[in-house]
């Protein structure tokens, strides 16, 4: 198991602490992340403030709410996502991805690790809301 | 966001460093374009993803699809505005 609902929480939805990596001003540097594994997610979505903890890469293009007081997300690479996967053997392992990643226009909500960051590492996710445990496995 | 919100948070991206200032213009550009065409996209184009890059306006079946089109044929020297129309690609994001 490496999934579990927030700590403090009573929304039964998966989380897993993991890190985002990447590069500001040209030194390695990672942060811790809380990842709500979303399956409604194409790709990870992170806090603004995670965000401008690293250099980007490649601007891609931004993505704005239409209704007045919405939010907006930039999608860029420099950021690289990490986080925790199981085998068949019940073994973690840590895996990356370098896929895109949106970097939202304020700190509201959860951090999102999407469904191209598990599909980049070949991993699938089951999650019991019942008892609040999942895996994402490899 | 609405016009005056989207414009400040392009120059909150200026300040730090996310974009420069020819990808901010070039942003601000590609969603005026998308705003003028804003209500037959919506009518005509529910569940795709639909983007404006270089004045031209993209309609692809998906998000991943819309940024990969962008990156192969741009490689990020252009910037691309874009929505899912309908729904959301970003989860609560």
């Amino acid at each position: 198991m490496n999934l579990a609902r927030s700590s403090g929480s009573s929304s039964r939805r998966p989380y897993q602490t993991g890190r985002a990596v990447g590069q500001k001003n040209g030194s390695q540097t990672a942060t811790q992340v809380d990842w709500l594994v979303d399956t409604g997610s194409d790709y990870a979505v992170v806090w603004r403030t995670i965000g401008n903890a690293f250099d980007v890469v490649l601007a891609v293009g931004v993505t704005a709410s239409p209704t007045t007081g919405g939010g907006g997300i930039q999608v860029v690479t420099g950021i690289t996502t990490e986080f925790e996967v199981e085998d068949s053997y019940g073994v973690a392992h840590t895996r990356q991805s370098s896929k895109y990643v949106g970097i939202k226009s304020n700190n509201a909500k959860s951090n999102v690790l999407g469904m191209e960051q598990l599909a980049d590492v070949g991993a699938s996710v089951t999650w019991d809301p019942s008892s609040n445990q999942g895996t994402m496995r490899i | 966001m609405n016009e005056q919100e989207f414009l400040n948070w392009l120059e909150t991206l200026l300040g730090e460093r996310r974009l420069t200032p020819e990808q901010t213009d070039d942003l601000r550009r590609q969603r005026e374009l998308f705003d003028a065409e804003r209500q037959v996209i919506e009518a005509e184009f529910q569940g795709r993803a639909v983007g404006y890059i270089a004045d031209q306006q993209w309609v692809q079946d998906c998000v991943p699809d819309l940024l990969d089109r962008a990156v192969r044929v741009f490689g990020g020297s252009r910037q691309l505005y874009f929505e899912p129309i309908g729904y959301t690609a970003f989860g609560e994001g």
